[in-house]
């Protein structure tokens, strides 16, 4: 008796890992690449970065439902250039305040985001890797 | 899939630098898989309290001087052992494993080797690249600990005041390599994984058979949240629970010299560690109470040397914090508001640990063991038990404060974080059940059975 609950057990944590297991391995074999940065990124990050300064602070303005691929942005970026971000809505004295603190001239707009901020120059770099946002880069209206 | 050796190659590097240096602290060298685990774990806790230290004396080169520490230690072990025979590993004759435990030892493996598929193909998942890895950037670059996060980022900036295990090893993992990379740290995790079985398997080891040992590795490796999901997305629960099952051993192992250190390692890994650390403590004041009485408090009184690494381990950890003086916005209210939410986070919490399609049966088998051992078990066994249930509820606890919606935080966190303490629960579930089959059995135990080791303790 006790031998067939304690093989119950094992049994029953066999059968939740095995399903798990084959959930994860589909998930991870069809959609996870070699690098947590796609080549679509890649292309994008280097674009923008052959435009910046060494250490010049770039201000990325996403979408809240893009939060993860602002916050890959602010580290595919870095250390060559510090990225401050903005999500969802913000307010234009948060945006001034911000761009004064860290003398910020050019942005990355993913998605659009729900407020743009004003640019003067501005390029399209495409969509983010698999996914309808859009990615624009350019120069911030003074 | 593609196996990452030069990766791997520098992970074992490191985790034997790290070996060396918990070898030099504790004074004696491994000689086991189980004592090469206690080391490395001891090396990686002192390594990662060290660097606080180490970042307000050398400022941009605290990274530098662990390497160089590293590098020193492993030159050291390796020199030590080539000169002094008797530091090879013993002559003891190995036994050979009976087939049931070579099954359930096959079976171990067949789960890491799953581990290890994901492991090395996800890349990773939010916590592991937003917080764990990023503070990993944030040091390979600075060369110490910093204050400064990202610019603009007040909400954030509490991550910094997490403690500095996981990120110290992937940087390091850098300094090996030619540079911090995000793609080149995952094969970390696997190392850590292995530390949780090897730690899981030596807890038992020390009291029961080498099948009891094994069927606790593979309880502990057949949870899903400790062998899917994100433990293989870079989170820093597989490495928490590592330390965890890294205390149980030396605790049940009655491993004295280590278990201080060890208990100071839970404390540099994620911030539930101080939580683990004093959940320890207690365990130890209640073994002593039950075995010995007064003179049990009296005898850990005594016990300054433990007393002092402990506190050093903890005035670190809140000195770092306190440095770090980050915003707290997710925990906060009333003590009255969080008392109202206790009925609703434990219904919460409970539906989380019961739920079979995560845990199977688990967590109704710990509290079946549990039962087992607070009535009939050794003083030892039942300072484990009220551990686990005692950590499980103090892990609860910081939902009665969250600012986050209640249901969506519990739901994303409490799982996670109670898998940690899955190497403890996991080795309460064999130890009850022996103790039970034991009581049950009257007739002497069949061979290679669930039985006591030599001059075991029960």
């Amino acid at each position: 008796m006790l031998q067939a609950l304690g093989a119950l057990v094992v049994a029953a944590s066999a059968a939740v890992t095995v399903a798990a297991f084959a959930g994860d391995l589909r998930t991870a074999y069809a959609f996870a690449g070699p690098s947590i940065f796609k080549e679509t990124e890649r292309r994008q990050m280097a674009e923008v970065q052959a435009a910046l300064t060494e250490d010049e602070v770039i201000l990325v303005v996403a979408r809240p439902e893009d939060h993860w691929h602002a916050r890959l942005w602010q580290r595919g970026l870095y250390p060559r250039n510090p990225v401050a971000i903005l999500i969802g809505g913000f307010s234009k004295e948060s945006l001034r305040e911000l761009r004064e603190r860290h003398g910020i001239r050019r942005a990355v707009l993913i998605g659009p985001p729900e407020v743009e901020p004003a640019m003067i120059r501005r390029r399209e770099l495409g969509t983010l890797s698999g996914l309808p946002a859009r990615v624009a880069f350019g120069e911030l209206a003074p | 899939m593609r196996v990452p050796v030069p990766e791997l190659l520098a992970t074992l590097v490191l985790g034997a630098g790290f070996a060396a240096v918990g070898e030099a602290i504790l004074r004696r060298s491994a000689r086991s898989l189980a004592d090469a685990n206690e080391a490395m774990l001891v090396g990686m806790g002192v390594c990662a309290a060290a660097l606080f230290p180490l970042t307000l004396l050398l400022p941009g080169k605290a990274l530098l001087a662990e390497g160089f520490l590293l590098a020193a230690a492993l030159a050291y072990a390796a020199g030590r052992r080539f000169l002094r025979k008797t530091d090879r590993p013993s002559g003891r004759p190995r036994r050979r494993l009976d087939p049931v435990t070579g099954l359930v030892l096959g079976g171990v493996a067949l789960v890491a080797a799953g581990f290890a598929a994901l492991n090395f193909r996800y890349t990773f998942f939010w916590d592991g690249m937003l917080i764990w890895a990023t503070k990993a950037q944030l040091l390979s670059h600075a060369g110490s600990l910093t204050r400064e996060w990202f610019p603009g980022d007040t909400y954030d900036l509490r991550h910094l005041a997490y403690p500095a295990l996981v990120p110290l090893a992937e940087s390091l993992l850098g300094l090996v390599r030619d540079g911090f990379a995000f793609d080149e740290v995952k094969p970390l995790f696997f190392l850590f994984y292995l530390s949780l079985l090897v730690g899981s398997y030596a807890s038992v080891r020390h009291v029961l058979s080498s099948r009891a040992a094994a069927v606790t590795a593979l309880l502990v490796c057949l949870v899903p949240e400790i062998s899917t999901g994100s433990a293989a997305g870079g989170y820093a629960d597989i490495p928490q629970a590592a330390a965890i099952a890294g205390v149980v051993a030396a605790a049940l192992g009655g491993r004295r010299d280590a278990l201080p250190w060890l208990i100071g390692t839970l404390t540099t890994v994620k911030s539930e560690g101080m939580i683990y650390a004093g959940v320890a403590c207690g365990a130890i004041v209640l073994y002593e109470i039950l075995e010995r009485g007064a003179r049990g408090l009296r005898r850990l009184a005594s016990a300054q040397s433990a007393i002092g690494i402990l506190a050093a381990f903890v005035v670190l950890r809140l000195a770092y914090v306190r440095w770090i003086d980050a915003p707290q916005e997710i925990y906060s209210g009333s003590l009255g508001s969080a008392l109202a939410r206790v009925p609703h986070v434990a219904r919460l919490c409970a539906a989380e640990m019961f739920d079979p399609r995560h845990w199977g049966l688990f967590w109704p088998a710990f509290f079946a063991s549990a039962a087992v051992l607070i009535a009939v078990g050794s003083s030892r066994e039942r300072a484990l038990v009220w551990s686990v249930a005692f950590g499980l509820v103090l892990l609860a606890v910081p939902f009665l404060f969250t600012t986050w919606p209640l249901e969506l935080h519990v739901s994303q966190a409490y799982a996670r974080i109670s898998a940690q303490l899955v190497p403890a629960a996991a080795a309460s579930i064999v130890l009850g059940y022996a103790k039970l089959r034991s009581r049950l059995v009257l007739e002497a135990p069949e061979p290679g059975d669930f039985r006591l080791p030599a001059g075991g303790r029960s």
